[in-house]
């Protein structure tokens, strides 16, 4: 823009422009302790800046995700120990059941008991954890079993899926964090099903076969040996849990690191930029206010 | 007695050439501040003195002389120009640091980073509806941060495109007023000496060497002729040749003489910063803004389409839509989709989770030019930055050479109160002693006559 400003008088205020903004800025970074504010502040930082807060914010949500598998993982786990209790009573019925002064009636109302414990142990299939069946695999808003004695088998067929949900390691890896229902308590292979297993002791106790009962006897150490192992499955998740949420506690303290180096001020330096700045600019309006505006005119008489 | 007539005559015209220095002085200290105004100098010629031949000498009025320095007018004009181009750019680009912010979950960056951490938290719990209509509001808000930024950047784009219309008007202002003086100049040849209409000659010259790449070469009249771009015709003795503004599809154009296309040669000034800005560095944000929007859609998109929605079924419609010819990132839009349309499941394991981790996986993903989104985001910032430092710190250099041609220039023809304070003094002893002397020539005279009666 045209002014009508001599050079000198131009390259003051230009100067004492540059003050001033000077000034602002060091304000501005005292009052936010921010240095980064806007995208000239520090171009040359943007890119790594911006990345660094995605990944922050990245680390955050797979903490919460965590914590939420926690949740679900632990009450998976709590699941097992007490499908772990239920199938030990079944084989301690089992054996009692096996003794001698047993009777038909004896054999009859443990077989009652049994299934209670049955019942039970369908209704663990069907644990639900923050909105989902837990066991039910990838089909979670669905009861994984029913239950119904009239029928032969009580439990009905499978209502759930395959478990293909994996958890988010920070790492960027995944990890199995679930077993469905069928492959838990309903397994393909009869040494390792459970159900299979209470409704053999059952229904041998009810019909009073001692032979059907040692036989169903025999095969209980095999399925006990299944459902601890189901259990590591869950300890493992857990561990792997722990582990994730330490790694991502520690990438987001790195990453706080990084960032704060990125965005935040020296808030020493700017107190000293201030105060020189402040100085500058007081010694400057102070000499121009003091500069003489006479001329030779103002003495001639 | 002839010599004493002759004597009287001499003194009384040396008192009115002290009488013409006297209001050069007078002149010169009137215009103190006036623009374009170079202080004058009167030019006193000393008449032929022969006694024996009869010339009684004296002094004789020889007009006035200009101080002003052609190179250095020359070299405050190019600055001028510089300075122009330089400081205009930083005015407007500092406006656009908004369109594009950097604050902690702000603008597109953040509402990408909200994004992924929806698909984030769909991966714990991919048929929950709530955390899936979360996410479509999430995507909804992507699109709308982008909408904005370009919205923005065409904003601040339309009224640059203003300021080169005011520009130009100003210009074609200053031309005409050129026009004008020039006309004068021609009429007549005494202008050529007329301080207040050369003062107004440069400070229009200026002003003009502020707005655009202006020329100038006087001519032998003492009209100014104007090129701009140091080529086209703009002003010539009593001819005036207005620029034009065109608006094109293929962009905004500065037209000359004859309706020729000169945006190439108009480089600096007001006008050659503004149409830098509109031709070449916000049509680069824009592309840059657009590719991000392109690249960050498609691939959601693509992600999207190799996965089953909650019905087990591929998605028929995709996420983000948008159209290249309106611009990506101004039309782009969320399709009216249903939380259960999500594709979130991989393809052969409906209601698990493997979409759900892949596009939480994009957060990290180098998938634009070897850079993240968020990075590639910093980046486009980034060059608003840059682009904007640059023009701070060139504006200050060139305000710097600026001061400099002007003090150069200022040491010829600025003009100085002491300096005229002394000359007026000079003067005024002058007068005194003329009119001392023509105080004895006139005893002297009367003497005479006294002895002729």
């Amino acid at each position: 823009m045209y002014t009508n400003l001599d050079a000198a008088t131009e390259l003051y205020l230009s100067s004492l422009k540059k003050v001033n903004s000077g000034i602002e800025r060091a304000q501005r970074e005292i009052g936010t302790g921010k240095r980064v504010k806007s995208s000239s502040d520090d171009p040359d930082v943007l890119s790594g800046l911006m990345q660094t807060r995605s990944e922050l914010a990245r680390l955050n949500q797979v903490q919460s995700n965590m914590n939420r598998l926690d949740t679900e993982v632990n009450t998976a786990e709590s699941t097992m120990q007490q499908a772990i209790k239920l199938y030990d009573r079944v084989r301690v019925l089992a054996s009692e059941a096996s003794g001698i002064g047993q009777t038909a009636d004896t054999r009859h109302t443990i077989a009652g008991e049994i299934q209670d414990l049955l019942e039970r142990f369908i209704k663990l299939a069907n644990t639900e954890s923050d909105g989902r069946m837990i066991f039910s695999g990838d089909n979670d808003q669905t009861n994984a079993y029913t239950v119904d004695f009239t029928q032969t088998p009580p439990w009905s067929a499978y209502q759930g899926s395959i478990a293909t949900r994996r958890a988010l390691h920070p790492n960027g890896t995944t990890f199995a964090i679930a077993m469905p229902a069928d492959e838990i308590f309903d397994n393909a292979d009869p040494a390792d099903n459970v159900y299979a297993s209470v409704e053999s002791v059952r229904q041998a106790l009810l019909v009073n076969d001692e032979t059907a009962l040692f036989a169903a006897m025999d095969g209980m150490a095999k399925v006990s040996t299944h459902l601890n192992n189901v259990l590591g499955f869950y300890g493992n998740a857990q561990n792997q849990i722990t582990d994730a949420k330490d790694s991502a506690s520690k990438m987001q303290v790195n990453l706080g690191t990084q960032l704060s180096g990125y965005e935040d001020a020296d808030v020493t330096a700017s107190i000293i930029a201030l105060q020189q700045l402040q100085f500058q600019q007081q010694a400057a309006l102070q000499v121009r206010g003091s500069t003489p505006m006479r001329s030779l005119f103002d003495y001639l008489g | 007695m002839g010599s004493l007539l002759a004597a009287l005559r001499n003194s009384a015209d040396a008192m009115w050439v002290l009488q013409q220095s006297t209001r050069v002085v007078q002149n010169n200290v009137a215009n103190l501040s006036t623009p374009g105004f170079a202080k004058q100098r009167e030019l006193i010629i000393a008449k032929a003195f022969d006694l024996n031949s009869g010339l009684s000498g004296g002094v004789r009025w020889g007009g006035v002389i200009d101080s002003r320095n052609q190179y250095a007018e020359h070299a405050v004009r190019q600055q001028m120009s510089r300075r122009g181009a330089a400081q205009r750019q930083a005015d407007a680009l500092a406006q656009l640091e908004e369109a594009l912010p950097i604050g902690e979950d702000a603008g597109v960056a953040g509402a990408m980073n909200k994004l992924f951490q929806a698909f984030s938290a769909l991966t714990v719990s991919p048929n929950d509806m709530a955390v899936r209509q979360t996410a479509l509001e999430r995507a909804r808000s992507v699109a709308y941060h982008f909408n904005v930024a370009a919205n923005q950047l065409s904003t601040n784009k339309h009224a640059i495109y203003q300021d080169i219309s005011r520009t130009v008007d100003r210009i074609n202002a200053l031309g005409q007023h050129l026009q004008e003086i020039n006309v004068q100049i021609r009429r007549d040849a005494r202008a050529q000496s007329d301080s207040g209409l050369q003062a107004d000659l440069h400070r229009t010259l200026e002003e003009l060497s502020g707005l655009t790449d202006a020329t100038v070469l006087t001519q032998e009249d003492g009209t100014a002729s104007v090129y701009l771009g140091g080529q086209d015709l703009f002003v010539q003795g009593d001819g005036f040749y207005p620029i034009q503004l065109s608006q094109t599809p293929a962009g905004a154009q500065i037209l000359g003489l004859n309706g020729a296309d000169i945006t190439a040669i108009i480089t600096t000034g007001e006008l050659g910063g503004l149409m830098d800005l509109h031709e070449n560095v916000l049509p680069g944000f824009e592309a840059s803004l657009n590719q991000l929007a392109t690249s960050f859609a498609d691939t959601i998109n693509n992600t999207l389409a190799g996965g089953l929605d909650a019905g087990g079924n591929a998605p028929l419609v995709p996420l983000f839509t948008y159209d290249p010819v309106q611009g990506e990132a101004r039309t782009l839009t969320v399709n009216p989709l249903q939380p259960q349309d999500l594709a979130l499941a991989s393809a052969g394991a409906p209601g698990g989770n493997g979409n759900a981790l892949v596009l939480a996986d994009l957060a990290s993903a180098k998938a634009l030019n070897g850079f993240t989104f968020a990075a590639f985001y910093g980046t486009v910032a980034s060059q608003v930055g840059s682009a904007l430092e640059s023009s701070k710190d060139q504006a200050d250099v060139q305000q710097g050479l600026l001061t400099q041609a002007q003090s150069l220039r200022d040491e010829f023809s600025r003009v100085n109160l002491d300096e005229e304070a002394v000359t007026l003094v000079q003067f005024q002893r002058s007068y005194e002693a003329v009119g001392q002397l023509i105080k004895t020539l006139d005893e002297m005279t009367q003497t005479v006559i006294g002895l002729l009666r």
